[in-house]
């Protein structure tokens, strides 16, 4: 009996998928490179259920300027603080409001939101490659991998050494790291993608986890499928609401049976397998 | 406690909010939020006859105090709405009103008929203000001929209540839903979105996939409440008031306009508790205020005589 209860709860809590629409206060926010901010919310229901790959719809104020959320990865979690962390770039009037808020401001949140990254049980071997603001919800995934015990290699790019993001918790995990920047000012000038042809043939990955820039996205899902190598990317689109309702943010999707779509990023996202996804753009 | 039931062109509801059609799916997604029986009712998703992969992205645009969108009635279609999420949705203790669009009178006469056969809808949503479809949609909005007959082929396959939405994109709104009332429609919901667009100055090119979309938000508010207000004085079927309801006091004021209901739409997107805590913002309202009904406030800014016809 005690059993059935127990399994009757796990199956509810994945019934449940208890987005939140909460106000989150400001705990912390600084930038860590020119124009790159982190910010720490305290949402501790949120902290307790997120996974990786998981979003959150924030906005700077809840004076309806700017009217709409902006979707943002979940970059960390801090259970016993109970608190989330994102990770932003700015690049227009929502970001640009959203580095100016100051500890302790209350922040409509949405969260949390999206799929999340799919980790098989039995995974061995897995390579995770990530471009500029795209390694936020690759962090979590790695220390789930971690957990799990996945040997885990990373592959991060930056445009230049000083936006080369999330190395200060990277160097924690004890993975091997491969470093490309636009510029070749750290590690090896160029793109992640580079060479990933050869390291999958060699390397044994059984999947490979990608977020970053859709040109980086595009070829790490075009590699993969040249390989036959699972990829997860998780994308990006203009957002409505993030939950699913408006139907704003499609990608357009081939599902494995062959079933052309128009699959929302939010809500069947945002994480796809990139064999699936037209890279049109 | 007030009584926040209505009762109105046949349809019942608990309360007097709904969720907009195109801003609630067919409430999956929102029923993972909040209990969607807590909603008076709610206008499902344009439903075609055929499925429809809808506009090119981008599709969303923000503005001040609102939001452009470009959708373009992306929905399975009348066959697999029937098998999935509209048997779904009449599980759930609200009212389900099926918005339903089209390119010709016939498509919507279809669809009408293919619903009438389900037991348990409230009723008809007839979708002739689309501004995001090529054929059809708005087209048939923007005169009182065509407006009329879609409205008469729809009637005469079904006996359900039938909500005409009306588009605001017209010079005299009042004169679209005198046609549709003298064709029998059972009340009329407005407004839907404007047309509008953004230009990315960067590109030099027009923002949205669709080029053009319909605005709706905040921003759009006082002029759908002049609507509704203008309608209120043509004709003497109930209203459904929607346009930028974000607060209950927003939502009193589309009833005091001459709305029997309200819908609430991109406030939604922003804050998916938005239709609820209206609901109880509405409620508090009246207790404050000691209106025992919420029937009493419908009309209540009118001048004496514009809706003494029964229908309030």
């Amino acid at each position: 009996m005690a059993e059935n209860a127990i399994k009757k709860l796990v199956v509810t809590i994945l019934v449940i998928k208890g987005i939140e629409a909460i106000s989150a206060e400001v705990l912390d926010i600084f930038a860590v490179a020119e124009g790159i901010y982190e910010m720490e919310l305290a949402a501790p229901t949120v902290a307790a259920k997120a996974k990786p790959g998981q979003f959150v719809m924030v906005r700077p104020n809840a004076l309806g300027q700017p009217f709409l959320g902006r979707p943002m990865g979940i970059y960390d979690v801090d259970q016993k603080r109970g608190s989330i962390t994102i990770l932003f770039e700015v690049h227009g009037k929502g970001t640009t409001l959203l580095a100016k808020v100051q500890k302790g401001d209350m922040l409509p949140v949405v969260a949390p939101l999206g799929n999340g990254f799919d980790v098989p049980e039995d995974l061995g071997r897995a390579l995770v490659v990530g471009g500029g603001i795209g390694v936020a919800p690759l962090y979590p995934l790695l220390l789930q991998l971690k957990e799990q015990g996945v040997y885990t290699e990373v592959l991060l790019g930056a445009q230049t050494a000083d936006r080369l993001l999330a190395m200060d918790r990277l160097v924690r995990l004890n993975m091997p790291v491969t470093v490309f920047t636009d510029d070749g000012s750290m590690g090896t000038k160029g793109y992640p993608s580079q060479g990933l042809a050869e390291l999958l043939k060699e390397g044994g990955f059984e999947t490979v986890f990608c977020c970053g820039p859709m040109p980086l996205m595009r070829s790490v899902a075009q590699i993969c499928a040249a390989a036959d190598v699972p990829c997860q990317v998780s994308l990006e689109e203009r957002m409505g609401c993030g939950f699913g309702i408006c139907v704003g943010c499609v990608v357009d999707h081939k599902a494995a049976d062959g079933t052309i779509s128009k699959k929302r990023v939010c809500y069947d996202g945002p994480v796809f397998e990139g064999k699936e996804v037209f890279w049109n753009d | 406690m007030t009584n926040l039931a209505v009762e109105f062109a046949g349809i019942k509801a608990k309360n007097p909010v709904f969720t907009a059609s195109g801003t609630c799916g067919f409430g999956q997604e929102l029923n993972e939020i909040f209990p969607i029986d807590k909603l008076g009712g709610i206008m499902v998703k344009g439903t075609t006859l055929q499925p429809r992969l809808g506009n090119n992205t981008p599709r969303i645009a923000e503005t001040p105090s609102g939001v452009i969108n470009c959708v373009g009635l992306q929905n399975p279609g009348l066959e697999k709405v029937l098998e999935g999420p509209l048997p779904w949705i009449l599980q759930h203790d609200l009212a389900v009103l099926v918005n339903i669009s089209g390119g010709e009178p016939a498509d919507y006469a279809e669809l009408a008929r293919a619903i009438d056969a389900v037991p348990g809808v409230a009723g008809l949503e007839v979708n002739i203000s689309c501004p995001n479809v090529k054929a059809g949609g708005m087209a048939h909005g923007a005169h009182p001929e065509t407006a009329a007959a879609v409205m008469k082929a729809v009637r005469a396959v079904t006996d359900l209540p039938v909500v005409v939405k009306l588009s605001p994109n017209v010079t005299d709104i009042g004169e679209i839903a005198k046609a549709v009332e003298a064709e029998g429609a059972d009340a009329v919901s407005l407004v839907n979105t404007f047309l509008s667009m953004v230009i990315d100055v960067n590109r030099r090119k027009p923002l949205l996939g669709n080029i053009m979309g319909g605005l709706s938000g905040p921003a759009i508010r006082p002029i759908a409440v002049r609507m509704v207000w203008q309608v209120a004085h043509s004709v003497k079927i109930p209203i459904i008031g929607m346009g930028g309801i974000s607060s209950g006091e927003d939502a009193l004021q589309f009833m005091m306009a001459g709305a029997n209901a309200v819908a609430v739409g991109a406030a939604t997107m922003v804050n998916p508790l938005a239709p609820v805590q209206i609901i109880d913002e509405m409620a508090a309202w009246c207790e404050k205020e000691g209106v025992a009904d919420i029937n009493e406030i419908v009309g209540a800014a009118l001048p004496a005589g514009v809706r003494d016809c029964g229908c309030i």
